[in-house]
């Protein structure tokens, strides 16, 4: 069983997050354990407020669960949650990070509305919560159904260490997962170009997934630019691909694509 | 519901007949197809056959023989009413209503005028393309019927597959018949559903509210089982996002009258949004 840590607060990035992680567990056999941070800076009207410092903790604590409860309330989901949402009271990443070292998570996942400003994913991707994180991250954009994932490959893709991050993640899951080379192609149509393309790396990477019981539905080498093959991942439920090391037209792709995107590394 | 369907004897007018019904059947709609002549001394009885001819169409491009419009086996004369002409059309019990309308004067102004002394909701107009203007009428008459009626107008430019509708629909206060006029442009085209929320250097814009109306509006769409996505654009980007994607999809813009998008919007913008898009625009109030 996974154990995924689930971060919430009352917005509709949550909301889209946690419908969509409890489509996920339809598919993956995974447990979440609900997180939220408060921030102790915030203007907020708590039963603790200036009150000693244990008891002023007791009241954020209890503001957050609240916050939690509610959103949980709200969207009438149906899944399993690991005992109690955990409230973290302090500074967002630091706080996530040392629980997701600490707790032995082995996925991260919140919710970020789509935009396609790649500097706002850029510096989602290079904050010290998601650069330094142990476990792969899942970015959920829009609310989907992840019966069909895709893993994505191509110039900077440590092949390796995604096919053992997905593994690790994915093997017992029960939806479909293709594999899409991308090749950067600003001008032009997007083109589907031949197997061959993806080079040796394709082929070897194939190979590992096969000979660990993983079955590839459809495997296939596309160029194009990276809006028209972000538009043409929109039947898919999950993107899976490593961390860009630099902004790369991989990174203008990762930041247009509208469906959840999991980053491993 | 009240559509008018305002035509001419142009392709543009013609070629969209067949989609007017499908909405029209779809939505249940009581619907008048107008059209205008300069002069009110007679009928002109050529804007008369143009009439009968887009019924006949009409009425065959709806599944079922029509329903639920009464088909009259006799072609349909027209009796003088205050404002210009109507046909006189049998009826029968049950079926939603078909008119036909002539009126006489200014073109744009008397779209106008029925559109508000029918209390219509909808204005379906088509537009050459890629111009977007009525042939031997004053410049920009698309534009300025959907800039200047009361109700939503649908402009359609070209019929085109599409697999996108584009809404800018200012979640604080959107219609409920806002949402169900998408929901039928989705499902004629079995099209996706971008909505566009727009977002500031503080996040969503209007934020709280504004989140729980957007969190409302996906809940009611994947209810449906319509693919909705959520997309951020920043205010500053709005127009270049707005000209990119109009090209992409059929745009429809919430332009109520406290509508955030209708002050973001110049009517320049509304203008060039219509001027420049490659299919249809809808403008909903």
């Amino acid at each position: 069983m996974i154990k995924g840590l689930l971060v919430l607060d009352e917005n509709l990035a949550s909301s889209i997050a946690l419908r969509y992680a409890c489509r996920l567990a339809d598919y993956l056999p995974i447990k979440f354990k609900a997180a939220h941070v408060e921030d102790p800076d915030a203007d907020r009207q708590s039963a603790g407020v200036g009150w000693i410092k244990r008891i002023w903790e007791e009241g954020i604590e209890d503001a957050g669960r609240q916050t939690v409860r509610r959103l949980i309330q709200t969207e009438k989901v149906d899944c399993e949650f690991m005992g109690d949402p955990k409230i973290l009271i302090g500074d967002h990443n630091q706080e996530l990070l040392n629980t997701l070292w600490r707790d032995s998570y082995q996925l991260f996942i919140e919710g970020n509305l789509n935009t396609s400003n790649i500097d706002d994913f850029y510096n989602l991707i290079t904050s010290e919560l998601y650069k330094n994180s142990p476990t792969p991250m899942l970015i959920v954009k829009n609310l989907v159904t992840p019966d069909k994932a895709v893993l994505v490959c191509g110039e900077g893709v440590r092949l390796d260490v995604l096919g053992s991050q997905f593994l690790k993640i994915a093997k017992d899951a029960s939806f479909t997962v293709d594999i899409l080379f991308y090749k950067h192609e600003d001008n032009g149509e997007l083109q589907y170009l031949d197997n061959s393309e993806g080079g040796s790396a394709l082929k070897k990477f194939e190979k590992m997934l096969s000979e660990n019981g993983f079955q590839i539905g459809q495997s296939r080498v596309i160029s194009g630019s990276p809006a028209q093959t972000a538009d043409l991942l929109r039947d898919y439920g999950l993107a899976i691909t490593t961390f860009p090391a630099r902004k790369s037209a991989r990174l203008e792709l990762l930041a247009n694509i509208p469906i959840p995107v999991m980053l491993c590394q | 519901m009240r559509i008018l369907f305002a035509v001419d004897d142009q392709t543009y007018s013609g070629s969209i007949v067949p989609e007017a019904a499908r909405i029209s059947a779809n939505t249940w709609a009581d619907i008048t197809l107008l059209t205008v002549q300069s002069s009110s001394n007679k009928l002109d009885e050529n804007k008369a056959d143009i009439l009968r001819q887009h019924k006949d169409i009409f009425l065959s491009s709806i599944e079922g023989g029509g329903f639920p419009y009464y088909a009259s086996s006799t072609p349909e004369d027209f009796e003088q009413i205050s404002s210009g002409w109507q046909g006189c059309q049998g009826s029968r019990e049950g079926s939603k209503l078909c008119l036909l309308k002539i009126r006489s004067g200014d073109t744009v102004r008397e779209i106008i005028n029925e559109a508000s002394e029918g209390e219509y909701d909808l204005v379906i107009i088509g537009a050459s393309s890629p111009d977007c203007q009525w042939k031997n009428e004053s410049l920009d008459l698309p534009q300025k019927v959907a800039e200047e009626a009361a109700c939503s107008v649908l402009v359609i430019k070209r019929l085109r597959p599409t697999g996108k509708i584009i809404g800018c629909l200012d979640q604080s206060q959107i219609s409920q018949e806002s949402l169900e006029m998408i929901n039928q442009l989705v499902t004629l085209h079995q099209a996706d559903l971008k909505i566009i929320g727009l977002t500031g250097p503080k996040g969503l814009s209007g934020k709280g509210n504004v989140e729980a109306q957007m969190a409302d509006i996906l809940n009611y769409y994947t209810a449906r089982d319509i693919n909705a996505w959520i997309t951020l654009v920043e205010k500053q980007a709005l127009e270049d996002f707005v000209s990119s994607a109009s090209k992409d999809g059929i745009m429809a813009v919430w332009m109520g009258k406290k509508s955030m998008f209708a002050k973001l919007f110049s009517q320049n913008l509304v203008e060039k949004l219509i001027e420049n898009s490659q299919s249809s625009v809808l403008i909903l109030r």
